[in-house]
């Protein structure tokens, strides 16, 4: 079952000339998968990232998350849809400066005003290694330990879809393939489907297939096509 | 706010309660009287109890296929078995260079059978659970050294350096012994397979603060790039290695392990270059030691 699809998908920017940022990209991630999309600055990858998550409307196309056509929302619905049904993990960690880990981690199913599935969060906790980091403050933990974090939040709340933007890109190599382990780690455990944007391609191969895009269009693709 | 809000408030919150109940498992149905709600939780009841119904049916039929899977092999084990000791008779006889030939080609075969059968055992008992796989903290070093001893006959047949770049015997690494030593064998089995004579399999250990890992480099053709991702899925083999003995299980298998164990693995490699299996076992830290 695909729980992500785009159909013929454009983003184009008019600043004189027009920039095709996204131009025309088709794609299906199956529930459960872990895509890499890899390509250079430029290429277009993390404005599609941008769209797959809804947080910038396309020229022309469609993207459906779980059968729906996000952009068919309002602006409002858009954002809850957001919060329940992505995970998102960028390069900067984005974790409240005044919340401990574990309320940094809760912060989008308390938004959500849902019960804590406590044996789940305590599992996810346990996985990326922050039991005892739990009421640690976010200025207390290294750039590694911030960033497990930050996945530990997209994992707690059991998202359609995880979509993760360079994640290591403010990470040493070594601290780097740490954190994209605990990501495969939650894919295969939570079975939990992601989409990763790199321009690494020693992470890019954490993921079962590897897409390539240039110039916003899809150019190659390497692996396994749904689920095993 | 009018009572109906409040009213419907209510409802939808003993709603939300209920939902919360069936995806915990524990919803029952509480009230039996005229009120809609009490008809909803009957049905939702019933839909709830269909549902487990059709689960439970579903794991039957994989335990029934399980353990058709496990009837084949052990009752294909004797005559394998016999067709092999027969093979070594037959060929003891005189018997022209023809027959020799072809008495070597009904050994080789058997042998690939017996192969494949005990390959599927093991996956489909990983698989099922039968066999459960317990990580604990183990010696790194200790599990290398053991894959190593078995993998080296492999090795000298073809001539292949088979090395261990030292690393601190301390590392510990969470890992159920046997079936990691199985996984990194089966990794070390296929580099030396697709590594040509007197090339170099080299083991190295490195230590990442969640991971420890292993990787596995060889000097052979390596793997295209569209391939990559395939090379850990069952039954897969290359278009290439046609000509190599194999069904596609070790990987899958190795790959499988390793995850049971908390880790992952992957997989580097450049045409002609060679290829780098890693393996990522989850480093043991103190709230897991309970």
């Amino acid at each position: 079952m695909s729980v992500l699809k785009t159909i013929d998908l454009k983003k184009h920017y008019d600043t004189g000339a027009v920039v095709k940022a996204v131009d025309g990209i088709n794609l299906a991630v199956e529930s459960g998968e872990f895509v890499s999309i890899v390509g250079s600055s430029g290429s277009g990858k993390s404005t599609l990232l941008h769209l797959l998550g809804g947080l910038d409307r396309p020229s022309s196309g469609r993207v459906e998350i779980g059968g729906k056509d996000i952009f068919n929302m309002k602006e409002d619905e858009l954002t809850i849809f957001r919060r329940r049904s992505i995970g998102f993990v960028f390069q900067s960690y984005n974790l409240i400066p005044v919340l401990s880990v574990m309320d940094n981690i809760l912060l989008p199913i308390r938004l959500d005003g849902n019960k804590v599935d406590m044996v789940h969060v305590d599992r996810v906790i346990k996985a990326l290694g922050l039991t005892e980091k739990r009421t640690s403050m976010p200025d207390q933990l290294s750039g590694g330990q911030q960033q497990r974090v930050a996945i530990a939040r997209a994992l707690a709340s059991k998202p359609t879809i995880i979509l993760a933007d360079e994640p290591t890109g403010n990470l040493d190599s070594k601290t780097g393939m740490d954190v994209m382990g605990l990501l495969k780690v939650g894919n295969e455990q939570f079975a939990q489907t992601i989409v990763l944007i790199t321009h690494n391609p020693e992470i890019a191969q954490m993921g079962s297939r590897i897409i390539r895009i240039e110039d916003g269009q899809i150019v190659g693709s390497a692996g396994s096509n749904g689920g095993v | 706010m009018n009572i109906g809000w409040i009213f419907n408030n209510k409802l939808l919150k003993r709603l939300d309660g209920m939902l919360d109940d069936a995806l915990a498992g524990t919803f029952k149905a509480e009230s039996y009287d005229e009120q809609l709600i009490s008809k909803i939780e009957s049905k939702m009841s019933t839909f709830l109890e269909r549902s487990r119904l059709r689960r439970e049916h579903i794991e039957t039929e994989q335990e029934r296929v399980h353990t058709l899977i496990s009837d084949i092999s052990h009752q294909t084990k004797t005559p394998i078995a016999n067709i092999s000791l027969y093979c070594g008779l037959l060929a003891e006889q005189s018997l022209t260079d023809d027959q020799t030939h072809l008495a070597g080609q009904i050994a080789n075969n058997a042998n690939k059978l017996d192969f494949l059968i005990k390959a599927l055992v093991k996956t489909s008992r990983l698989e099922s659970g039968i066999i459960a796989i317990k990580p604990v903290a183990g010696s790194v070093t200790a599990m290398i050294d053991q894959a190593i001893a078995e993998g080296l006959g492999h090795a000298s047949g073809k001539h292949i350096k088979l090395s261990f770049t030292p690393c601190e015997e301390t590392i510990v690494a969470m890992m159920d012994v046997r079936w990691c030593t199985e996984a990194l064998l089966n990794i070390i089995d296929n580099a030396i397979k697709y590594t040509p004579q007197n090339g170099k399999v080299d083991i190295k250990v490195t230590e990442y603060e969640m991971f420890v890992r292993i990787d596995v480099s060889d000097t052979g053709r390596g793997i295209r790039e569209e391939d990559l991702p395939k090379v850990f899925e069952r039954f897969w083999r290359a278009a290439e290695s046609a000509d190599q003995p194999g069904v596609g299980v070790g990987l899958y298998l190795a790959r499988e392990i390793v995850i049971a164990c908390g880790g992952y693995i992957k997989v580097a490699s450049l045409r002609g270059n060679g290829s780098v299996f890693s393996l990522f076992l989850a480093r043991p830290y103190s709230e897991n030691t309970d």
